[in-house]
């Protein structure tokens, strides 16, 4: 069934590429190559850990109010450990949104995540996913699939004294998904509520933006072989508070931006089964709770002939408390690069390299250090 | 495995910088009207580089700037920049200013120098159009100078002007054939080298400037006017009656110009179906009987066979003659389509006004801001590297920041446009919680500079859920599995 369905998705997105040019003018497609790695000293396990990611995006308009965007990707992680490598390759979920601004100040988008990747992993594949999925290291993709996903949105915006004033609420919809190669176990994750509030204002030369996000999850549940349908994971909400401030230094713009994510612990309910496999009862063990704090600038230098170099600097520093206050997976991570946008025959280019350095906590609690590097080449066409 | 090094070398960094900055070398880049500013300040500075001048007459004419565009482009080109481009603008903006002359010169050239093959084919169609254009300048300019043209009384010798016959019929089906037939006697007549055989569509146009009605064409006083203003020695005028059924006769008069009288008369009668030999009667004897000119044996063969087998496909093909001339080009596309399936092999000026008609409705569906895309796709523009389009950084009042701009105003949306009012505000809030995952990939230009961080900037990307219930995503190769306690019954299985 997940096959027929994967089929199907793959070919509605297919068809969705084909049937662009008919459909929309200055229709914008972008794809390149995207890689990033790391390095780890021992203490933490793996050795070595990277993603090379080849995105496909296409966003088109159809009239002025209605925008569809579709992306999807080939990716190859790989992981090192004990001398090993592993790997996890293939397609990821293909996304489709289509936004609908209805007034200038408001506007409701409609997405829905097709399970055109391979969410079910075999041991060695689960241990990439685990490694790639690490808060601090910023991976783009990590699962490769999670099953269908329908979300939907709506927001409003309006002036008020002198500011921007947006809200905004978003609900996701998830479908099942066999996590386990091998292992007879259907996952379904909760669904999601989002909620934003954000507020925008230019002072002179310059624009100040602030915002609040609350993202609250229903109960993950499973399907295996004790019991169908229960109550696996509550994840913790999850509440962020962002800011930037955009301003104008010599010939170029500089955008300061900062970031909160605090994540609540989360309630992994653990069955206890007597010797014939029937549960007789549960507890929970409370998962640990995070606060990932971002800090970044962006800014543009310009290096004549009208190119300009955008370096990209940011420091991330995560701190995670188990329920017996361990704090293994803290760390911090600094990386420093940029990119200069270019022309590359009539389409936009842009090149990007930045190196990553820093610091995560073993479970020992020994800091271990880490070294990176991202490469992008991003080419983006308009018609 | 790609390992990162645990030392990067200082050579490394320094040859990763040096391959960024060597994607500085210079090229006539495709450049946008919110290039215009930044070329300016450009060219000022370095006031010798003609690739910049042409990048900036590129960036005016795309805003809408012909005029400025044409003298920038004008001064790169006398200053010894040959490039593709800049005949190519050059051209469009001449046409944009219907200094359809020098359009076709800069096009013509742009045909040598020009490096994309779908730009040139795109440009051989426009010149079909820009030729029909010249050719009304022209004759209006003659009109205008009427005066001074007979005065100087200057012809081309040996010279003639075939004008559509006069229609004198109730049968209006069978008017096509005057526009067909005069088409196919300036085919024949074309055959003797001796001749110098003006085209059809040069008359046409003049004649239809002079506003001439078909029925006023064989008068001579009109015909040697005309052919006063064409330059021409003689004038081929008459007019085509029906007698009844389907029997036709030509009476024609043959004009000498300068001497504004009748160099002969001709009249030959057919049955319709004999129409191509009634005209081929004509064509010889006035070559032969009236200018004098003598025929080689292959040479009157070749008139003699050039004819077309079905006299419905004539009719079509005088049909979409007309539709040429008044400016209906695919109206007279499809005329000779009709003609095709009636007469495959039709004669060779049934195939060259095919041509001409499939290139004028081309060109005619061609902006000019359409031919540039065009030329652009094709390669156009290029060297390797080029500065990136303006939006990306440069302008901040693009981004919504600056005394200008109200709150919420003119923020970026992402792709390098703006959006007004509150709007900037309304995407920035949705796209907090529910981004396109396109937005990585295609918002490059100012993902940096939008209102509100990006998600992958703040790190808000998709839960992963598996990997956290079994709190896996914390340290690397630490995977853990599910947990289950087995309790065992007392005394089970021992």
């Amino acid at each position: 069934m997940i096959r027929v369905v994967r089929a199907c998705a793959a070919a509605l997105g297919l068809l969705a590429v084909l049937t662009l040019p008919a459909m929309a003018q200055s229709a914008m497609v972008g794809t390149g190559v995207d890689y990033l790695g790391y390095s780890f000293d021992e203490g933490l396990g793996a050795e070595a850990a990277q993603l090379f990611v080849v995105p496909v995006a296409v966003r088109f308009p159809v009239g002025e109010k209605v925008t569809f965007d579709l992306f999807s990707a080939w990716a190859d992680g790989r992981i090192e450990q004990g001398g090993n490598t592993y790997t996890l390759s293939g397609p990821v979920d293909t996304s489709v949104k289509v936004s609908y601004l209805a007034t200038p100040w408001a506007q409701v988008g409609l997405s829905v995540s097709i399970p055109t990747g391979d969410g079910t992993h075999n041991t060695q594949e689960a241990l990439v996913a685990s490694v790639l999925s690490t808060d601090l290291l910023g991976f783009r993709e990590s699962t490769w699939g999670t099953g269908l996903a329908i979300t939907s949105s709506v927001g409003v915006a309006r002036q008020m004294g002198g500011f921007g004033v947006g809200l905004a609420a978003a609900y996701a919809m998830r479908g099942e998904f066999e996590p386990s190669d091998g292992v007879d176990l259907t996952y379904q994750p909760g669904n999601e509520a989002r909620f934003r509030f954000g507020l925008d204002r230019n002072f002179d030369n310059s624009t100040l933006t602030l915002g609040v996000s609350l993202i609250s999850y229903q109960e993950d549940r499973v399907t295996d072989d004790v019991a169908a349908d229960r109550n696996l994971f509550q994840a913790g909400n999850r509440i962020r508070f962002d800011a930037s401030y955009a301003f104008r230094a010599g010939a170029g713009v500089w955008t300061l931006y900062a970031a909160d994510l605090l994540r609540e612990n989360g309630d992994l309910r653990v069955d206890i089964v007597d010797e014939t496999n029937t549960p007789v009862d549960s507890t929970f063990v409370q998962t640990a709770s995070q606060n990932l704090i971002v800090g970044g600038v962006i800014g543009t230098v310009g290096l004549g002939g009208g190119f300009v170099f955008r370096p990209h600097v940011d420091y991330k520093y995560q701190t995670r408390e188990e329920a017996d206050g361990a704090d293994a997976g803290s760390g911090w991570i600094m990386a420093a690069g940029g990119d200069i946008p270019m022309r590359l025959f009539g389409a936009d280019f842009f090149p990007k390299a930045r190196v990553y350095f820093g610091s995560i906590r073993s479970l020992s609690g020994e800091d271990v250090g880490l070294l990176g590097m991202e490469f992008k080449g991003t080419i983006r066409v308009s018609f | 495995m790609i390992r990162v090094p645990r030392r990067l070398s200082r050579r490394g960094l320094i040859g990763v910088a040096a391959f960024g900055l060597s994607a500085c070398a210079s090229g006539i880049q495709n450049v946008e009207p919110v290039d215009v500013p930044r070329l300016e300040q450009a060219v000022a500075a370095s006031p010798d580089d003609t690739d910049l001048q042409v990048q900036l007459g590129v960036a005016q004419f795309k805003a809408g700037n012909a005029d400025q565009a044409r003298v920038t482009l004008a001064a790169a080109i006398e200053a010894g920049n040959e490039s593709g481009p800049a005949y190519l603008y050059l051209g469009m903006a001449e046409e944009e200013m219907e200094d359809w002359s020098a359009a076709r010169t800069a096009y013509n050239r742009y045909l040598d120098v020009g490096a994309s093959a779908a730009g040139r084919e795109e440009v051989r169609k426009r010149l079909t159009l820009i030729g029909r254009n010249l050719l009304r300048a022209q004759a209006q300019q003659a009109l205008a100078q009427e005066q001074e043209i007979t005065a100087t009384g200057q012809i081309a010798p040996q010279s003639v002007a075939v004008l559509p016959l006069g229609f004198n019929s109730a049968r209006d089906d069978l008017e096509p054939l005057i526009y067909a037939l005069s088409d196919m006697m300036i085919t024949d007549f074309k055959v003797s080298n001796a001749l110098t055989v003006l085209e059809r569509a040069q008359i046409q146009v003049l004649l239809d400037e002079m506003a001439l009605t078909s029925a006023g064409y064989a008068d001579a006083e009109t015909g040697a006017r005309a052919g006063r203003l064409l330059r021409a020695e003689h004038v081929f005028q008459g007019v085509l009656t029906t007698l009844g059924g389907d029997d036709l006769q030509t009476d024609a008069d043959i004009l000498n110009v300068p001497s504004a009288s009748s160099a002969g008369e001709l009249t030959a009668e057919a049955a319709l179906e004999a129409l191509f030999d009634m005209e081929k009667e004509n064509v010889i004897r006035t070559i032969r009987e009236v200018l004098g000119v003598e025929l080689t044996p292959a040479e009157e063969q070749a008139i003699l066979d050039n004819r077309m087998s079905n006299v419905l496909a004539f009719l079509a093909y005088g049909r979409g003659l007309r539709q040429l001339d008044l400016g209906n080009y695919a109206a007279a596309q499809a005329e000779f389509e009709t003609m095709m399936s009636l007469d495959p092999g039709a004669y060779q000026g049934a195939a060259d006004a095919m041509a001409e008609a499939s290139a004028l409705v081309d060109a005619s569906n061609t902006s000019t801001t359409g031919l540039g895309s065009i030329a652009a796709g094709g390669g156009e523009f290029g060297g390797f590297f080029g500065p990136p389009a303006a939006p990306v950084t440069e302008d901040l009042s693009s981004l919504g920041i600056g005394p200008r701009s109200p709150v919420g105003a003119g923020a970026s949306s992402g792709d390098g446009s703006t959006i007004s009012g509150v709007t900037s505000t309304l995407t920035g809030v949705i796209h907090s919680i529910d981004p396109p995952l396109t937005a990585t990939t295609i918002d490059q230009g100012s993902a940096g500079q939008s209102r509100n961080p990006t998600p992958e900037q703040t790190q808000v990307t998709g839960r992963d859920p598996a990997q956290e219930a079994l709190g896996q995503e914390n340290i690397p190769g630490t995977a853990q599995a599910l947990i289950r306690i087995i309790i065992r019954r007392p005394g089970g299985d021992q």
